[in-house]
């Protein structure tokens, strides 16, 4: 099952967001990871993909045309998490997960049950199973969202800035259980995310958008260069690759300062 | 992290399974608790009154009215009987109206009265009082009734209108309903100026609010929207559950946010419509009711819905009894009751909560 997309336009009322995305793949089993400058259409593809905003052009999975499928039917193999995660819903975590889980899927009450349970202990969130979404941090809600992503079992997962609210133990673990997700359950993962450090360690492949077009797509190896790191951030920064790690980067300056 | 893959869970314990279903447990209990003290509030209405009836007395002629006096006989089941369930009926009509409304507009002050619904639907009720003018083909009750659901229809319409514009937040949707409630009201006040001396005090009477007109007919067709709304409701437990959590993540989900959002409003305009055609104007249940659901059970949909239904039904019931005991020998319009205890009520209840169920 792959995920491929070609000559992909969307427009957000009158603006045009994205401009003939063409070329891009997402392998099962693979992460990838989706990087570019702040209003690039990060978000915009995510949810294109996920046919909450409307796009023209081809999206494929696995062969078959996302077009032809109904938004109902689309997010039955694909879930789209947003960056927002804010609620003030009178919810208990346990309920907003089995939310998720029933809102995709006809089955029995045990059933559902039990992958609400595996989802939240997936995220260690059990101990919060009965506290209500209102009353969570930032992070813990981020951490529901993702066990409410789990508990539907896509095929496609996109998570857009998964670990924005989360410490860094917590980034390092969701992003690792993510990645045996992937690894283990052939699910094609694709994150948005702005720590490139994070891209470098976690992803198999970026793609990178900015002012909604495609500008490259590759290895964190191939993509992650100084001069790229220029053309895409308007920064000076340095890539130090080790022998057996992953890439480090160290931005340096930015080449427009503000106010010049 | 513990589980790595999507297999079943096979030697999970049930420890958090188990405080799900123990939670789930106590909210069937609050409900039931609530059923309860609503059905005990329907038999102290049908007992208290101008001839107060002992608890036993109503009963018997409940259950067993061939061996109860033609009196007792004709006061309950014809007088006092049709009253009483109307205030159930609206209740929870307008509880669960205000419930709706406040899920789909994802603000607590939203309930058929704050957004202009209401002030619609007594405009229609005024058009057919003051003027005898129907919009539908309709007439005698049915022609109040009729112009009350078209008009809270076209209310109802207009803000799912401006819900499908880009750009258009939910906040401005609330806006735009009261501004709706301003020019229903505005018109209104032009109909009060040119109405006779006669159908002014019967449209003010009835914008006051009353049970007391209440009779089997109508006490059936409010039944009956009641009825034809609750199994659309039960249907869509799940997509109005997900819709607190935001638009996006409920269209995440798989829901068609815009579809949901009209028929769901359409629903609540003829929960809405029909109840104030029928009682006039009743304020604060739709907004005191859902509030108090939410606090006792939260918004899971499966026990809110319900929860609410019966929390708007018990406080119209119990009002309805205040209405008939407050003053002796007076029966005071149920409308001002409820504003009167509702309001400093809704204020003590959003104080006193600790928690900041909305932002």
């Amino acid at each position: 099952m792959t995920l491929r997309i070609d000559q992909l336009h969307c427009a957000l009322g009158k603006r045009r967001v994205l401009h003939d995305l063409a070329g891009l793949e997402a392998q099962p089993g693979e992460i990838t990871a989706l990087i570019g400058p702040n209003g690039a259409g990060k978000s915009t593809l995510l949810k294109a993909i996920a046919g909450i905003e409307a796009s023209s052009g081809h999206l494929t999975l696995d062969g078959r045309p996302l077009e032809m499928l109904s938004l109902e039917q689309r997010t039955r193999k694909l879930y789209y998490l947003p960056q927002d995660t804010s609620t003030q819903a009178a919810l208990s975590v346990f309920e907003a997960v089995l939310l998720a889980r029933r809102t995709q899927v006809v089955e029995s009450n045990g059933t559902a049950l039990t992958a609400v349970e595996q989802a939240l202990q997936s995220l260690e969130l059990d101990p919060l199973a009965e506290r209500e979404l209102a009353a969570l941090s930032g992070g813990q809600r981020q951490r529901v969202a993702i066990a409410q992503a789990i508990a539907r079992r896509p095929r496609l997962l996109m998570l857009d800035e998964p670990t924005s609210a989360l410490d860094l133990h917590h980034q390092l673990q969701v992003l690792d259980y993510l990645q045996r997700l992937a690894r283990q359950n052939g699910v094609i993962i694709i994150l948005a995310i702005h720590d490139l450090n994070l891209a470098a360690r976690f992803a198999d492949h970026l793609w990178v958008i900015k002012e909604g077009r495609h500008i490259i797509s590759g290895t964190p190896d191939e993509v992650l260069t100084p001069e790229r790191l220029r053309e895409i951030y308007a920064i000076e920064a340095h890539v130090e690759r080790p022998v057996d790690g992953p890439l480090h980067i160290t931005p340096l300056s930015a080449t427009r300062p503000l106010g010049c | 992290m513990k589980a790595t893959t999507f297999s079943p869970v096979t030697a999970a314990s049930d420890t958090t399974v188990g405080r799900y279903l123990a939670r789930q447990r106590r909210q069937r209990w609050l409900i039931a608790a609530t059923a309860l003290a609503t059905l005990l509030s329907l038999l102290l209405d049908i007992a208290t009154g101008p001839g107060a009836y002992a608890l036993s007395d109503v009963m018997q002629a409940l259950l067993a009215p061939s061996e109860v006096s033609r009196v007792l006989q004709v006061v309950v089941w014809d007088i006092r009987l049709p009253v009483a369930l109307m205030a159930i009926v609206v209740g929870a009509s307008l509880a669960i109206a205000g419930a709706q409304m406040q899920t789909l507009l994802n603000n607590p002050l939203a309930d058929p009265f704050t957004l202009g619904i209401s002030s619609a639907a007594s405009f229609g009720a005024a058009l057919a009082i003051v003027l005898g003018f129907g919009v539908l083909p309709v007439a005698g009750t049915l022609l109040l009734t009729g112009n009350a659901f078209v008009l809270a229809m076209l209310a109802s319409l207009m803000i799912w209108g401006l819900s499908r514009l880009r750009g258009v937040s939910v906040q401005t949707m609330v806006l735009m309903g009261i501004a709706i409630m301003f020019f229903f009201n505005a018109l209104l006040g032009m109909l009060q100026y040119v109405a006779s001396a006669e159908s002014l005090q019967q449209l003010v009477f009835w914008s006051l609010g009353s049970l007391s007109k209440a009779s089997w007919g109508k006490v059936g067709l409010a039944g009956l929207a009641l009825m034809v709304t609750i199994p659309i409701f039960i249907r869509a437990r799940w997509p109005l559950t997900a819709l607190r959590l935001g638009d996006v993540q409920a269209k995440a989900m798989g829901i068609d946010v815009g579809r949901l959002r009209l028929r769901m409003l359409l629903c609540c305009a003829l929960l809405s419509a029909t109840a104030v055609a029928f009682v006039g104007t009743i304020g604060f249940v739709g907004l005191v009711g859902p509030h108090i659901a939410r606090l006792l059970v939260g918004e899971d949909q499966r026990v809110f819905l319900p929860m609410s239904a019966l929390t708007g039904a018990l406080i119209l019931s119990l009002t309805s009894i205040l209405s008939k005991t407050l003053i002796p020998g007076i029966l005071l319009p149920i409308g001002i009751l409820t504003a009167l205890i509702g309001l400093p009520f809704f204020v003590s209840l959003i104080l006193r909560s600790r928690r900041e169920i909305w932002r």
